[in-house]
Parts: C-alpha cells; sequence; structure tokens
C-alpha cells in the first residue's frame, strides 16, 4: 500500500505541494490530474523517495518510502527519457542494473516484452533510429523490466497510435489484475475516466478535487441531458436550473446544476410530440476538471 | 554500493572501450614521443648544405710534444668532418684567461701542460659545442703518441663567464612541456568526459530515469570516481609513452666517441636530479587537481540544460585551465619563478603550476607539500559545497540567466537541504 499523508513540498519559498493525502492499495490504478506546474511532476518524485516531504510523509508498504524501496518501483516520465546513442539491449541492460536485476533476467524480460509489444528486431538497433512510438514503447519496457510493485506512469500514451494505446492499456491491466499500484497521469481525461478508480486533481500544488472517480462526480451534482426530439431548445433554456443548452448534429446536450432540475426537464419533455433519445449522464471528468481548475486539461 | 561499483565499472567501460579512446591514444603517443625525440627528428630534415664556419682556435703548447698543432689540425680539417673549418694558430706566450675572453677572434683556446705520459689539456670555449669534436680528436691524436702506453689524458673544460647553454634552455622548455602539457591534456580529458557524460544523460531526460533508481549523490560520486581512474589510467599510458619515447631516443643515437647522448630527457634528468620526487608530485597534484576540476564540470554539467548550455557554461573553467598553461609554460621561461610560486598556491592553478614550480626550483619541498594540503582542504570544500548543489541541479530543467540559476539551486540545496533524502 502506498499512502501519501498531508504532504507539502516546499522549494524554498516556493510551495509545490500543499497538504496533499491519498492511499493507493495494491491492484489500484490511481489518477494524478494538473495543469502543467500543478505539482505532478514533484508529487512523482516524493512517491518515489526521490524527495521527502518537507512536511508530511510518504509511506510504501508500512515504511518511509526511500532509496530501498527503488528496486520495486517503476516509472515511465511525460518525455522520452531514453539514452539514444544505445541500443536498446544496451539501454535495458543499463537501467536494470540500476534495479539490482542481473544480467539474464534483463535480457530474458526484455525478450519477453518486446515479443509482446511485436518489436523484437529492434533489440540491437540504436534508439535514435526508432520511431516515437517504437522509442515510447521502449521507454514503457523500461519502466516495467523490474516488474514493478508500483508503478508511476506520466503521460504514458503520448505518441501512440489508438492500437497500440490499447496494447499499452492490456499491459497495465494485467500489471493491475498482478496487484500492482498502478499512479498514472494524463492529458487524455477519456482514458483516466475509464481507467482510474481514484484520482486527485491539482491546482498550484493544492488538491482541488480528490477520492473515488464515482465519488467525485457524484459530489459534482451537475448532469447532462442528451435529448433528441422536437424540443424547443429556448424553452428549455428558461427552466430553472437549466445552466447551458448545447445543440449538435444528435440534437441537445442540456447541462443542469443538479439531478432535482432534472424532473423538471423531463416534465417539459413529456409535454412535446415525438422524442428519440433521452439519456441523464453524470458530467465527464473533463468538465469536473474545467470547473475546479478553471481550464481545459488539454489546453494546458 | 552494488550501483556504485556498477556506474563506475559501466563509465569507465563507456570511455575506454571506444574507438575514440584509441586513437586519442595513438595521437597522444606520437605527438609525445616526437617531443621527446624532437633533436633527433629535426636532424632528419637537416640538409647538410649548411655553409661552412671557420673556427679559430689558438694552441698553447706548454709541453714537448712536437708538431702538436699541426697534427690537430689534420685530424680536425678532415673531409668528412663538421660545417665548420678549425683555424688552428700556435701562440709561444702562456696562456692568459681574461685576454682571451676579450678577445673577439679567438674561439677556442686549447692550453697542453704536463708532459706526453701525463698530459692536461685545458680547452677554453665560447663555442662549447665543438668541445667534444676537439677533445675527441685530441684523445686519438694523444693515442697515436702514447702508442706503447696509453695514458688518458684529462681534461678540463671552461666557458666564458657569461655564456648560455641554448641545450639547457632546450631542456628547460622541454621540461615545462614535458610536465604541463600532460597535466593539461588529462586534466582537459577527464573534466570533458565527466561534463558531456553528465550533460547526455541529462539533455536527452534519461537522468529522470537513472535519478529514480540510484541517489544523485552516488550517481555525482560514480561520476567522479570512474573519470578519475580514467584519467590516472590515461596517465600511466603517457608515462608508458614516455618511455617509449626514451627506448627509440636511445635506440636511434649513433653517438661519436666520447660525445655522450644527444637526448633531451638526459638535460631534463640533469636539471631536475629529483625527478622522482618531481614525478611523484606531478601524479599527486595530478589526482587532486582533476578531482577538483572533474567536481567543478560535474556541478556546471548538472545546472545545465542542454549540451551546448553546457559548452557556454564551461567555457570559464576552460578558460582558467588555459590560463594556468600558459603560465605553466611560458612563466619559468621569462625567469617569473616568483610568480609562478605565488601562482602555484592559487588553488585552481595548483594543479598545473605546483610541480612546475618545484621542478624549476622555485617552490621547496614543504612548500609543495603546504600547496598540496590547501589543494586537498579546497578539494574537500568543493566537495561539500557542490553535492547538494549537484542533487538539486540534476533533475532541474531551469532555463533561467545562468546567475539566476545557481542563486536558485544554492538556495535550494542550502535552505532546508536537509529535507532531501540521500
Amino acid at each position: 500500500m502506498l499512502e501519501v499523508k498531508n504532504a507539502k513540498m516546499m522549494y524554498g519559498d516556493l510551495v509545490a505541494v500543499d497538504n496533499l493525502s491519498f492511499t493507493i492499495k495494491p491492484g489500484d490504478i490511481f489518477g494524478l490530474l494538473g495543469t502543467n506546474g500543478a505539482g505532478k511532476t514533484t508529487t512523482f518524485r516524493m512517491i518515489m523517495g526521490l524527495l521527502q516531504p518537507t512536511e508530511g510523509d510518504v509511506f510504501y508498504q508500512g515504511e518511509k518510502v526511500g532509496y530501498h524501496h527503488v528496486n520495486e518501483i517503476g516509472y515511465m516520465i511525460e518525455e522520452r527519457s531514453l539514452l539514444t546513442k544505445l541500443t536498446v539491449k544496451e539501454l535495458m541492460l543499463y537501467f536494470g542494473r540500476l534495479k539490482d536485476m542481473d544480467k539474464d533476467l534483463i535480457l530474458r524480460r526484455l525478450d519477453h516484452w518486446l515479443d509482446r509489444f511485436d518489436i523484437p528486431h529492434y533489440k540491437d538497433k540504436k534508439i535514435k533510429e526508432l520511431s516515437k512510438g517504437n522509442q515510447q514503447k521502449i521507454q514503457f519496457i523500461s519502466a516495467i523490466i523490474n516488474d514493478p510493485k508500483l508503478l508511476v506512469l506520466d503521460e504514458p500514451f503520448n505518441g501512440l497510435d489508438p492500437i497500440n494505446m490499447e496494447l499499452f492499456v492490456e499491459v497495465i491491466r494485467e500489471f493491475q489484475d498482478k496487484g500492482s499500484m498502478i499512479v498514472f497521469s494524463s492529458h487524455q481525461l477519456d482514458k483516466v475516466e475509464s481507467f482510474c478508480e481514484e484520482i486527485v486533481v491539482l491546482e498550484k500544488g493544492k488538491p482541488v478535487i480528490s477520492g473515488r472517480l464515482d465519488k467525485v462526480k457524484k459530489d459534482f451534482k451537475k448532469q447532462n441531458i442528451h435529448i433528441d426530439g422536437d424540443v424547443d431548445s429556448e424553452h428549455i433554456k428558461t427552466i430553472e436550473g437549466v445552466e447551458e443548452v448545447i445543440e449538435n448534429n444528435n440534437g441537445l446536450i442540456v447541462k443542469v446544476k443538479d439531478e432535482r432540475v432534472n424532473q423538471r426537464v423531463f416534465d417539459y419533455v413529456k409535454t412535446v410530440k415525438s422524442i428519440r433519445r433521452y439519456e441523464v449522464e453524470e458530467a465527464s471528468l473533463s468538465e469536473i476538471f474545467i470547473a475546479k481548475v478553471g481550464v481545459s486539461h488539454e489546453e494546458v | 554500493m552494488k550501483k556504485f561499483k556498477f556506474l563506475v565499472g559501466y563509465g569507465l567501460k563507456k570511455r575506454i572501450l571506444r574507438k575514440a579512446f584509441l586513437i586519442a591514444n595513438i595521437v597522444i603517443g606520437v605527438i609525445l614521443i616526437a617531443i621527446i625525440n624532437l633533436p633527433t627528428i629535426i636532424s632528419w630534415f637537416s640538409t647538410g648544405d649548411e655553409a661552412m664556419s671557420d673556427l679559430n682556435v689558438v694552441v698553447y703548447n706548454e709541453t714537448d710534444i712536437t708538431n702538436f698543432t699541426d697534427d690537430l689540425d689534420t685530424m680536425l680539417n678532415q673531409p668528412y668532418g663538421d660545417q665548420v673549418f678549425y683555424m688552428l694558430t700556435e701562440e709561444d706566450a702562456s696562456f692568459s684567461e681574461d685576454p682571451f675572453w676579450n678577445n673577439e677572434d679567438k674561439d677556442v683556446a686549447i692550453v697542453l701542460t704536463g708532459n706526453l705520459n701525463n698530459p692536461v689539456i685545458d680547452v677554453y670555449s665560447k663555442e662549447p659545442s665543438y668541445n667534444s669534436q676537439i677533445m675527441d680528436q685530441i684523445e686519438l691524436l694523444l693515442v697515436e703518441y702514447q702508442i706503447d702506453d696509453y695514458q688518458r689524458p684529462a681534461f678540463n673544460t671552461f666557458y666564458a663567464p657569461d655564456y648560455e647553454d641554448p641545450d639547457e634552455e632546450m631542456a628547460s622548455s622541454s621540461m615545462m612541456n614535458i610536465i604541463v602539457l600532460p597535466l593539461f591534456i588529462l586534466i582537459i580529458m577527464g573534466t570533458q568526459f565527466v561534463g558531456t557524460d553528465i550533460i547526455e544523460e541529462k539533455s536527452t531526460k534519461a537522468i529522470e530515469t537513472i535519478i529514480s533508481s540510484v541517489p544523485a549523490k552516488i550517481h555525482f560520486l560514480s561520476k567522479i570516481t570512474a573519470s578519475i581512474i580514467f584519467v590516472i589510467l590515461q596517465g600511466l599510458l603517457v608515462l608508458a609513452f614516455g618511455g617509449i619515447g626514451i627506448l627509440i631516443g636511445n635506440a636511434s643515437q649513433t653517438p661519436l666517441p666520447g660525445s655522450g647522448e644527444v637526448h633531451l630527457l638526459k638535460y631534463v634528468a640533469e636539471l631536475i636530479p629529483d625527478w622522482p620526487v618531481v614525478l611523484t608530485f606531478a601524479l599527486l597534484f595530478m589526482v587532486v587537481g582533476t578531482l577538483f576540476y572533474l567536481i567543478i564540470a560535474a556541478l556546471f554539467a548538472s545546472m545545465a540544460t542542454t549540451q551546448e548550455d553546457y559548452q557556454q557554461i564551461q567555457a570559464p573553467l576552460m578558460l582558467m585551465l588555459l590560463s594556468g598553461f600558459y603560465i605553466g609554460l611560458f612563466a619559468p621561461m621569462a625567469g617569473a619563478d616568483q610568480f609562478v610560486k605565488i601562482m602555484a598556491f592559487v588553488p585552481i592553478f595548483t594543479p598545473i603550476l605546483a610541480p612546475v614550480a618545484y621542478a624549476s626550483g622555485a617552490m621547496s619541498v614543504i612548500e609543495a607539500v603546504i600547496a598540496l594540503i590547501v589543494m586537498i582542504g579546497f578539494l574537500a570544500l568543493a566537495l561539500y559545497l557542490v553535492a547538494p548543489i549537484y542533487k538539486v541541479a540534476i533533475l532541474s530543467y531551469d532555463q533561467t540567466k545562468f546567475m539566476k540559476r545557481i542563486k536558485s539551486y544554492v538556495h535550494k540545496a542550502f535552505v532546508k537541504s536537509d529535507k532531501h533524502t540521500e
């Protein structure tokens, strides 16, 4: 289990992370979201024991996290972090040995993962000769080569096509099934939404949203009603509690303040002649993010 | 410790098992061997067409040996002789030293005293480079005279009071080259290696993955250790090249009878009779000095974000090294021994200048030891200050102006530095 308890990190006078708390249990996928500079990287570094919080603590398997745990942790950073002059094999041997793995084990696992990602012929190729997507695969393999119990993934899907993205998802799910704890950050909020059970959204170092995703959505209260039928959008806008009505090719999306407004909208809809679709859904993570942080996650 | 050993081994292999290392050593070897054998090489390009010059030799024969001057004239002016014509004259008067030195028409005076069985030959020379040839021929002549009972003559040589030996000057210059050049090359190699190694990992962001596996302090110390081991190995190779140079030099010499070897190292050895001590000091200063420069290079590399950035940041370091190199090379030749001595106590110049100051006699053993202790203290201080800053800077990609960056890193390193994990 990984526990972050009231963690605060200061760089001189700058507060990078303030009063952050969350717990990740084995088999959990945890989403850490925030705009650039919100404190995600600092949080990742605290989680991995690279930085000790100025206040509060981070516990891994019941003890304070530190360098003695790094062999059980896999880390994939947002940007490419590969020594491009080395071959895939040389790089994996280098990174694997830094995790105290022996050479045979590294090579065995490398062969396994290269096969799994369908790039076995790249083993002796230099990193710089590989495409962006394949470099991303190598970077991912370097994070999981030590079979980590805690996997920290910062933007793992960058530069991947949909097929390879699904492959990554499959592998991450396998680690989840094995009981690994996965901390995950992504600008693709739909992925986070489909992936994570629990999230924290940081803004200027402070957690503005925190908890289980379903609860976060429920607590947010706002809902969206999809309507396709002979309705008068101008009339809907006048219903109390309706915040916005968006017209698109599939009909209308009515954004309502909370679930109590649904009944008023439904009462109106019942009066019209033809309705092809009426569907109520909770607000998306993206909407919650914008509402709480003030900007779209993709814009940052 | 396991990771530290692995990183040191990895760093060493990365440097040594490379074509660049092989090529660099071939170049260094060739240059060093060439410098050591410079006079021999110059002589290969001598055309032998130099114009004949005259050498006025006056003979004072105070013995009963007859025809000595004529016979010596014949011996010295043989057709295969030097590019000089020996014009011999004989004086009946007794030799007087001061008038001879003041007489511009006379170059060499040979004063023959004693008798045939116990001859004593005093050679007064304004051109000592011809002494060995003249003395060889006198000896051969006496061998002929003493055919039944050869007695080795006693030779005494005297130089003009204002005479400056060009060989000695050349040897002095060579001494500076031999001490300063390898030190400079080794320190440059070490700093370049450690700097480019770190910046390569940092600019590719691979450092993020590496530092997530090993503490920054271990990473820093492993880089320094691998580089210093590399520099020591390279230093030993330089010494080996020097040894090969001497062997080649000795093998290529064809000394004339009694002339001895014409070899730069011989003069250097004469100039530095305690060369083993000088060598020991040079090695100690090389290790301590290189460590200091490695620490600074590692710090600069950790503060840089790209290769270009590092090249700019390290420029002052290279200038400091270059200044030390030029001071070490030219100041002793200009006779500025005191200046060299003072500068040798400035830690940034100590590694290069202290061995030079000691070798040239400007610095005593005690002073050299003090300079070494000061340098070690400075090194410890650098290590104490740099390690925490390195830890902060290595994972930072701050692109602000360099001075602002330094201020920020120092602030982060020493304000609440105890909060960072080891």
